[in-house]
């Protein structure tokens, strides 16, 4: 804006003085929180341990974390829910749960799914993505925790993480199209899952004044107005029943482009 | 101009009026909507989040779909979907082992997706390639002395290199210049390019309607008379749940919040009613007595 | 009085890695750090560590090129002690989680540097310091019942007991001014370099040569401070560093003709010579008018040729400092670098287990000479050379701990320091201010005391130093509180890096002949029979200071002439 640079001290953090910030009271205090040193897998080998290229490249990513802070800073649900455990925090659990040295994946993931103010309280704004300076992309290290958590450890958490995350996925198998009114209840557990009535019984005013107003309509509400193709299902059951979940990091792959060849620049040097 | 069309689900889903709204003003605008009717749901970050090689699937058979029509793009009205979507893009067009990978999924449908489609949400489109002068010239009731306060939604502007914001595309932008082309007041708060909450809105419900409570409250305190947003699933949380966001942040709201297309018909001169404004859940009073009024003035 | 067995200065690499080898002995282990122990210098090292692991490889090997390296004024002792340690420290780093890249089959990835006969740095990316500082951090958290932390506390001096020995530190608490004596029964400088005493250089504003002041003030030796290593690969905007690793990765050095001038000066390794040859070939093609530049005062860099997904991959950190800094792309263009300060081969005299000649104070890293890089260093040892003698260290300052009796202290020293920093906050605004002085320090030092040198120019250096150092005594600072004070800290640091370019101009001075990266224009010529020795400064009574010498320990490599 006309050449004027706001300045202001770090969000998220008290102020110290000046532009100071108190990083330890938030940051390092959440870092800490996440058991932030390896388990080692045993035996410990003699020499190296044995891991994929790509495996230690994987996880480099959030080892380039400087610790910065900057997307502690601007995380849109901290600002809400200070308990949060951060975006920093989660990629350095990553760190660590994606790292085939470590012998507690579980455990990480576990303590993360069942905190409330863990993995499953981001929501996905990005905002940590445009603050790293480093490629971090702290919110992809978080999907990829729920994912693994979810996927390959199956943890039901409490916070309805995982269930939210499967009703979903149900969901676009049988409609093609998000079913709304079906997502709420089976995040629950189901229609008749305990846990889902009280949480039906606090949203029955909103469906009731969204009935009024004719924006959900009882047909909608009850029955299932859109199916999904048969060849839709068909990919969903194809994916879902491939022996390893398929996955392309870009920081690991990079781009078809990168492939080029420079060629002829060194010709530029020479003038 | 010919786009095919992907409408995402909440706006046939919980916000029926969005969809509709749309198919009001695609006409007004010289702009032939193609629906994708076979294509599904985008993912909306969560499948993605379940199983990442799913949702790209997936979005490679929506954008195949729209390859086979003979639009000039594709365009969507949400801004969920052009995150998502653009997520599952960027994966899809950096390597071509991979491309190749899903396409044999999609091929027993016979479906084939090229490199490179064009996915714009409503809101670029009508900047960058309708534009906003020919946008000017269309309306009919400009909105004079309406405040109104732009909500992005998180998908639609960020991560910045994603989804194509530079010097030339200040995509984040888009939202100020088409109020201001519609002849409304932008109303600067603090939340329109925060988070609505809606993602969890399931696992942690008090942090999710505080955030809706409070980007809502920061534009009430603007003296907001609406919000505006080309997000249906933002329009849930701010919308839908406002009650409970009230309650969550302990204050009165009352504030309406317009989809895109809805803002956008009033001033090429629809009805509010024709628009689905009555199928609000904040109704918005505001929004009807200034558009009144504006006919008032208009007949005496 | 906070009291501990070990009570460690530092928290890069040296100083993290011997704290936690003291605790492994069950003492009491304390660290200190003026900035948080992760924004250490440490965390810039980019391209990698040296360890004989391939199993083609042999740590005589890597010996030898070390030695040759040093040319031949580093002990070989240590040297032997380093290189035959350095595959189980590495191992050891493995385990602990540091991120090292692999091969096809899964093992440590090895690259090649320069001076090195075979590839062997092991790396992570270009962060290869970033991921060890960041694992041992790790460490100290899950050690923190048995490692207390001073984060943002600043050393201002070493406290020497009436017997001459070193019993503890006063420090001043960053946050909030508060200054307090530490007792320990033993002491280890872990503070690092000396860099900002050049301008440009490529170390970060901390390296201010605390510790080597602060050891030369307590009446340790300075050894081969006149070994100022100029990297050849600094970028020509703002001395940034661009890692040896894309030499490494196989990038091209190149003058205005587009000639791969190395071929003259060093026919089979070229680019990968060692540092000091390099930059010297560097510096005569520039003197010579074949440099490149608005100021022909560059070289060019050409990464291109490397391949340019792998110049993504393994250096992502210069990729984005030339696109930052320079506005370049380093995959599609070369980018134009010149020779610049980089490291320094001396510091505090110390045996192969860290000890100084003075009791209970042991010196770690770069702040260090034990002196394993004698004339000039071979990139990717310094890393291996913080952590081995960081452990050693810490280990033995342990032990010593065990049988010595707490320390006590008066406090002598705290009023003293805590009269210094009221009488600087009290200057008038009449003198100097801190920065115009750091200013011409920095661009004295790198007018006379770099890759050329001479007589009449280390002479001039020093008499300005020495002007310097007077004004420094009245320079005023802008402020005066106590909550987070960086001014008053500058000033203190002012006067460290003013002493240790003292001693550093003093040995150039006195070194009549041209080794490593000392290279006398006045006395081109390697002189073994007289100057196959080290220089040792120490302060005099009048505060000027003294030189001597010391030997220089052979083992198994006689000097010979170095060709690379
Ligand atoms: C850009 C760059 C790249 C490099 N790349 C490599 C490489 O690839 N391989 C390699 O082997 N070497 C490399 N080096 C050299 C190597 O990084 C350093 O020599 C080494 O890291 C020094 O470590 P250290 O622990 O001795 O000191 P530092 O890491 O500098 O730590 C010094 C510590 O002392 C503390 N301290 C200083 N003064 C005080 C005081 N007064 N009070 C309290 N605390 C104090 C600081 O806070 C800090 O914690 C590189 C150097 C640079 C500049």
């Amino acid at each position: 804006m006309d050449g004027v640079i706001v300045v202001e001290p770090m969000g998220n953090m008290p102020v110290i003085k000046d532009l100071i910030v108190d990083m330890d009271a938030v940051h390092w205090q959440k870092i800490r929180s996440v058991t932030p040193w390896l388990i080692n897998r045993e035996p410990v080998p003699e020499r190296e341990y044995l891991v994929a290229r790509e495996a230690m490249v994987d996880v480099t990513q959030s080892m380039a974390c400087i610790q910065c802070g900057a997307c502690v800073s601007d995380c849109l649900a901290m600002e809400v829910d200070p308990e949060f455990v951060g975006p920093a925090a989660l990629a350095k659990a990553y760190r660590f749960v994606g790292d085939p040295r470590d012998d507690e994946p579980f455990e990480r993931l576990r303590h993360l799914a069942e905190n409330p103010d863990g993995m499953y309280s981001c929501t996905h704004c990005f905002k940590c993505v445009d603050a790293c300076p480093k490629g971090v992309n702290p919110m992809g290290q978080i999907m990829r925790l729920r994912r693994i958590a979810g996927d390959d450890y199956k943890i039901e958490d409490r916070n309805n993480g995982y269930r939210h995350e499967q009703a979903f996925v149900k969901n676009i198998r049988a409609n093609g199209l998000l079913h709304e009114a079906d997502l709420l209840p089976d995040s629950y557990g189901g229609k008749f899952h305990p846990r889902a009535i009280p949480e039906l019984l606090a949203s029955l005013p909103v469906v009731i004044r969204g009935l009024l107003r004719r924006k959900i309509t009882p047909a909608k509400a009850l029955l299932h107005p859109h199916k999904a193709p048969k060849p839709l299902q068909a990919i969903f059951d194809q994916i879902e029943s491939e022996p390893k979940r398929y996955e392309l990091n870009l920081y690991v792959s990079g781009d078809d482009k990168d492939n080029e060849t420079a060629g002829a620049v060194t010709e530029g040097a020479k003038r | 101009m010919k786009v095919a069309y992907w409408p995402g689900c909440v706006s046939r889903g919980f916000t029926p009026e969005l969809h509709g709204a749309m198919a009001a003003v695609a006409p007004l605008l010289d702009i032939d909507l193609i629906e994708l009717d076979r294509a599904s749901c985008c993912g909306a970050g969560v499948i993605a989040e379940h199983n990442q090689e799913l949702a790209d699937t997936l979005n490679a058979r929506t954008f195949a779909l729209a390859q086979q029509t003979d639009g000039a793009l594709m365009m969507n009205i949400c801004s969920t979907c052009q995150g998502a979507q653009s997520e599952c893009q960027e994966r899809l067009d950096a390597n071509a082992v991979y491309r190749e990978h899903i396409n044999a999924t999609i091929s027993s449908e016979g479906l084939h997706y090229e490199q490179g489609v064009t996915n714009k949400n409503l809101l670029w489109l009508l900047v960058e390639d309708i534009g906003l002068d020919t946008v000017r010239q269309k309306v009919k009731r400009p909105l004079t002395n309406l405040r109104v306060g732009p909500f992005y939604g998180c998908y639609i502007i960020r991560p910045a290199a994603r989804i194509g914001i530079d010097a030339d595309h200040p995509r984040h932008t888009y939202l100020e210049q088409l109020i201001d082309a519609l002849g409304g007041t932008v109303i600067d708060y603090a939340g329109s390019h925060k988070c609505c909450g809606f993602p969890i809105i399931t696992m942690n419900k008090t942090a999710s309607l505080k955030q809706a409570g409070r980007h809502l409250g920061d534009a009430v305190d603007a003296d907001a008379d609406c919000l505006v947003t080309p997000c249906p699933l933002c329009h849930l949380n701010l919308d839908l749940q406002q009650p409970l966001a009230a309650a969550a942040v302990g204050r009165e709201l009352g504030m309406p919040v317009l989809h895109l297309p809805q803002l956008l018909g009033l001033a090429l001169g629809l009805e509010p009613k024709e628009l689905g404004l009555g199928r609000h859940i904040v109704k918005p009073r505001s929004v009807i007595d200034w558009s009144q009024s504006v006919v008032a003035a208009a007949a005496a | 009085m906070p009291e501990h067995d070990v009570l460690i200065i530092g928290a890069g690499l040296a100083g993290q890695r011997a704290a936690l080898a003291a605790a492994q002995n069950g003492v009491s282990v304390a660290i200190m750090s003026k900035v948080h122990p992760v924004r250490s210098h440490s965390v810039a090292a980019a391209g990698g560590i040296n360890a004989a692991i391939d199993v083609s490889d042999d740590w005589r090997s890597h010996a030898y090129d070390t030695v040759k390296g040093s040319d031949f004024l580093g002990d070989q002792d240590a040297i032997e002690v380093m290189c035959r340690e350095a595959p189980g420290e590495v191992m050891h780093l493995e385990h602990i989680g540091v991120t090292f890249h692999r091969n096809e089959r899964g093992e440590l990835d090895l690259r090649a540097f320069g001076g090195a006969s075979i590839n062997r740095t092991a790396y992570v990316a270009d962060i290869t310091g970033q991921a060890i500082l960041h694992v041992l951090y790790e460490q100290l958290l899950k050690h923190s019942s048995v490692v207390a932390r001073y984060e943002e506390w600043f050393t201002t001096s070493l406290i020497i007991d009436d017997d001459g020995a070193c019993v503890g530190v006063v420090a001043r608490d960053i946050r909030s001014g508060r200054i307090e004596t530490f007792a320990a029964k033993s002491v280890i400088l872990a503070s690092g370099g000396a860099g900002q005493c050049f301008k440009p250089t490529t170390n970060a504003l901390i390296c201010t040569a605390d510790g080597m002041a602060q050891a030369y003030r307590a009446g340790a030796p300075l050894m081969d401070m006149e070994m100022i290593q100029y990297h050849p690969t600094t970028l020509a905007e703002n001395g940034f560093l661009i890692t040896e690793g894309a030499r490494g990765e196989g990038a091209h050095l190149l003058n205005k003709d587009g000639e791969r001038f190395m071929s003259k000066s060093a026919p089979n390794k070229m680019e990968l010579a060692s540092r000091d040859v390099v930059s010297r070939a560097e510096q005569t093609e520039i003197n010579e008018g074949r440099g490149v530049g608005a100021d022909g005062k560059g070289i060019y860099l050409d990464i291109t040729v490397v391949p340019r997904k792998r110049t993504l991959e393994a250096l992502r950190e210069i990729v984005n400092i030339g696109k930052d800094f320079a506005g370049v792309d380093i995959t599609r263009e070369p980018i134009i670098i010149q020779p610049g300060q980089h490291y320094i081969m001396g510091g505090v005299k110390t045996d192969i287990d860290g000890q100084t000649p003075i009791t209970g104070l042991y010196a770690a890293g770069e702040v260090a000479c034990v002196s394993v890089h004698g004339g000039n260093r071979l990139g990717a040892n310094s890393l291996l050379d913080t952590l081995i003698f960081g452990r050693r260290s810490g280990e033995h300052a342990a032990q010593r701990a065990l049988s010595t009796p707490v320390p006590r202290i008066s406090d002598t020293a705290l009023r003293r320091d805590a009269k210094m920093i009221e009488e600087i906050i009290a200057r008038p605004r009449s003198g100097r201010r801190v920065s115009e002085i750091k200013e011409e320090l920095g661009t004295t030092m790198n007018s006379h005391c770099a890759v050329f040198r001479d007589g009449p120019g280390l002479q001039s250096a020093y008499e300005t130093v020495r002007r310097l150092k007077e004004e420094a005594a009245h320079a005023y600072i802008d402020d005066s509180g106590t909550v987070f004070n960086q001014d008053v800290l500058g000033a203190i640091e002012l006067g460290y890096m003013l002493d240790t370019a003292e001693t550093i101009v003093a040995a150039a001075i006195e070194r009549t002949e041209s080794r490593g990266a000392q290279f006398r224009t006045d006395f081109p010529e390697r002189n073994d029979a007289e100057w196959l020795k080290h220089i040792n400064t120490t302060r005099g009574a009048n505060g000027e200071p003294e030189i001597s010498y010391s030997p220089v320990t052979i083992t198994q490599w006689q000097p010979e002439e170095r060709k690379y």
